[in-house]
């Protein structure tokens, strides 16, 4: 790594001619003394002198340096981690604000819990907005881009290793009720479209954060299909089932019909990875959330921060040495001849 | 050698000046950062991202700019003058909705992530094709309030409804008191009405929208004028009357600087403590005391004292 150094307030530096003033002729200095050659040789004394200006020089040159702020400018290191670059797209649409099961939907009568979708148990997507913010907490490694989507696609945080404005982003799509429409195709091709023209550089994943799907017409399936192959990602879908959602899995020949079984069998059927996790409860979301985290650990190129360090201190340090050096020569100094 | 003789008076000022040198210099290499009281903003910027901020009434650089281009300019040249400790979010309005994009975050340390994100609000995003501003206004509202940090609202928009407002309006909802977000109305565009480009879903450009094709005002008598709601100019008595009614400041963005010195206004500063280092003016004195000693021997100086 190479040493390089800026200063935060490099104007200061126009201080610096302050630190010849020593090395000026000082009359207050000198002795009177009648005939110069029958002073004896006083080589150490000249010495003295001589490092007793370097040192003036040196303590005013430093304070002037300490104070236009030096430091090594922050940088950024390549490192190889385990991590992967995930485009996180949320579903914005009004179904979100949905109700999620309590803990102990199964005691309860069916009847009642369906009237119970709209104020029983946590929102969906607020249960969605804490458990990511997890985990993208716990994935310091990772880099994150975020994406709500509604009638189309709401491009939000572009690839960042900055969680917090990740976060912030997470806390906005959890902020306020949804929108009217849902169009998944659009938004997953434009979440593909994130890793275009982006250098691969490790494992890369589309987390699909959705309570629902849709029928995806042929020339939008084969778009996202290409998409995905082109840009090497894994689907990863993050299914929020609330009361009355079909699950998944479902054997029924008939079920294409349901939207949601439909789209989970066409990305079933691509070649590159895909899994589904069923989130009908918070506990199964925390679950689904921690498995993510635990299958994609591939190699991942990205670049650590180190942030800036200041050098003032070490100046400072140096000044007040001078000064201490200054004192003691200042001692042995002949001052007067009585 | 007498004592006398070894620490002659000479020595006294000049090693004085050292001695208090050396020790304002420990202060500073040890002093900890204070905590000081400074000036901090915290806004949730909404931008208007319905089709008639797509009217190139603007400039940039001598080329015609949309008012989406040029509020977006605007505010992200307002953002590098915002001090250290603010924090700023983003909001897109459509429809009848403001949807929160981003939860204000500190400006500083996430600059370039914020630039990033403002980069990519524009009409793409857009999720419906009306444009009910008052509506737009008090979601904005009760975003701010619900996002956390009680942000301050600003809210850019040309204030073309569509389809137009007969009458009063709409009344605020009932859960917003007229002033107690606070914020300011930002009127985006020019006074000369222009045809307003029509685009689809993904930004492709399909000409304008004829008179014909949106809903038109009711005039009631042949007196007034007629309605051009497919025309579009900043309409700034509704906007003025808007922001009166939600207790929001109004200014009408004529450069760049109408945006910064309206977020700049010391009235919509908050004050958060900040850890200042000092060091330097421990520092500073240190060195002052040092060349106390030098002064003298400037050529200038050491005539006028002999």
């Amino acid at each position: 790594m190479s040493i390089n150094l800026d200063f935060s307030h490099p104007w200061a530096l126009l201080l610096l001619p302050l630190a010849a003033l020593p090395l000026l002729w000082a009359r207050s200095d000198t002795l009177l003394f009648s005939y110069l050659p029958w002073l004896p040789a006083d080589p150490a004394g000249r010495i003295v002198g001589w490092l007793r200006s370097a040192f003036a020089v040196l303590a005013i040159a430093s304070i002037v340096a300490g104070l236009a702020g030096p430091g090594r400018p922050q940088t950024q290191v390549a490192r190889t981690g385990r991590g992967a670059e995930i485009v996180v797209l949320i579903d914005r649409s009004r179904s979100m604000d949905e109700r999620m099961l309590p803990s102990n939907w199964r005691t309860i009568d069916p009847i009642v819990r369906t009237q119970q979708a709209w104020n029983r148990g946590p929102q969906k997507s607020k249960t969605a907005r804490d458990l990511l913010s997890k985990f993208v907490a716990q994935r310091a490694d990772d880099r994150f881009a975020l994406m709500f989507f509604s009638a189309g696609p709401l491009p939000v945080v572009n690839f960042t290793q900055h969680d917090d404005v990740v976060l912030a982003g997470i806390t906005a799509g959890g902020t306020g009720p949804g929108l009217s429409s849902t169009d998944v195709g659009r938004a997953l091709i434009a979440a593909i479209a994130e890793f275009d023209l982006r250098e691969y550089s490790g494992s890369r994943i589309v987390l699909l954060v959705s309570d629902g799907g849709a029928q995806l017409d042929p020339p939008t399936r084969k778009r996202i299909a290409a998409g995905l192959a082109r840009n090497r990602i894994a689907l990863y879908w993050l299914y929020l089932r609330s009361i009355n959602s079909p699950s998944l899995d479902s054997q029924d020949p008939q079920s294409d019909a349901v939207a949601e079984i439909a789209m989970h069998h066409f990305f079933q059927s691509l070649s590159t990875p895909y899994h589904a996790y069923q989130a009908a409860e918070p506990k199964d979301l925390a679950q689904a959330v921690a498995d993510v985290g635990r299958q994609q650990n591939l190699p991942l190129d990205y670049l650590e921060r180190i942030p800036r360090r200041d050098y003032d201190r070490l100046c400072f340090g140096l000044g007040a040495f001078s000064c201490v050096m200054l004192l003691s020569f200042g001692a042995v100094q002949l001052r007067g001849w009585s | 050698m007498s004592a006398r003789r070894r620490f002659p008076q000479g020595l006294g000022r000049d090693s004085l000046a050292t001695g208090v040198a050396f020790v304002l210099l420990l202060t500073a290499i040890v002093m900890p950062p204070f905590n000081v009281q400074r000036s901090t903003y915290n806004y949730l910027i909404v931008f208007d991202i319905t089709q008639s901020m797509n009217v190139e009434d603007y400039e940039i650089g001598g080329l015609p700019a949309s008012r989406l281009t040029f509020a977006r300019e605007a505010v992200r040249r307002a953002l590098r003058e915002l001090p250290c400790g603010s924090r700023i979010g983003w909001g897109a309005f459509a429809e009848y909705r403001t949807l929160l994009l981003l939860a204000p975050i500190e400006v500083c340390g996430n600059y370039n992530d914020l630039l990033a994100s403002l980069d990519r609000i524009d009409g793409r995003m857009r999720w419906g094709n009306a444009s009910e501003i008052g509506k737009g206004l008090f979601w904005a509202m009760r975003g701010a309030r619900d996002v956390g940090g009680q942000p301050k609202v600003v809210f850019l928009t040309d204030g073309q409804e569509a389809p137009p407002l007969d009458g009063e309006g709409v009344p605020m909802f009932e859960d917003l008191k007229g002033g107690a977000i606070g914020g300011w109305l930002v009127g985006v565009g020019g006074y000369a009405p222009r045809p307003i480009p029509r685009t689809d879903a993904d930004g492709r450009p399909m000409g304008y929208w004829h008179s014909d094709e949106v809903v038109q005002r009711e005039t009631p008598s042949s007196k007034s004028a007629a309605s051009h709601e497919h025309l579009s100019e900043v309409r700034e008595p509704y906007l003025r009357k808007l922001a009166r009614e939600v207790g929001f400041e109004y200014v009408h963005l004529q450069n760049y600087d109408s945006i910064r010195d309206a977020m700049l206004n010391p009235r919509f500063a908050g004050r958060r403590p900040t850890p200042t280092d000092f060091a330097w003016v421990a520092a500073a004195a240190a060195l002052f005391v040092l060349n106390s000693r030098f002064w003298s021997r400037l050529p200038f100086v050491r005539r006028a004292v002999t």
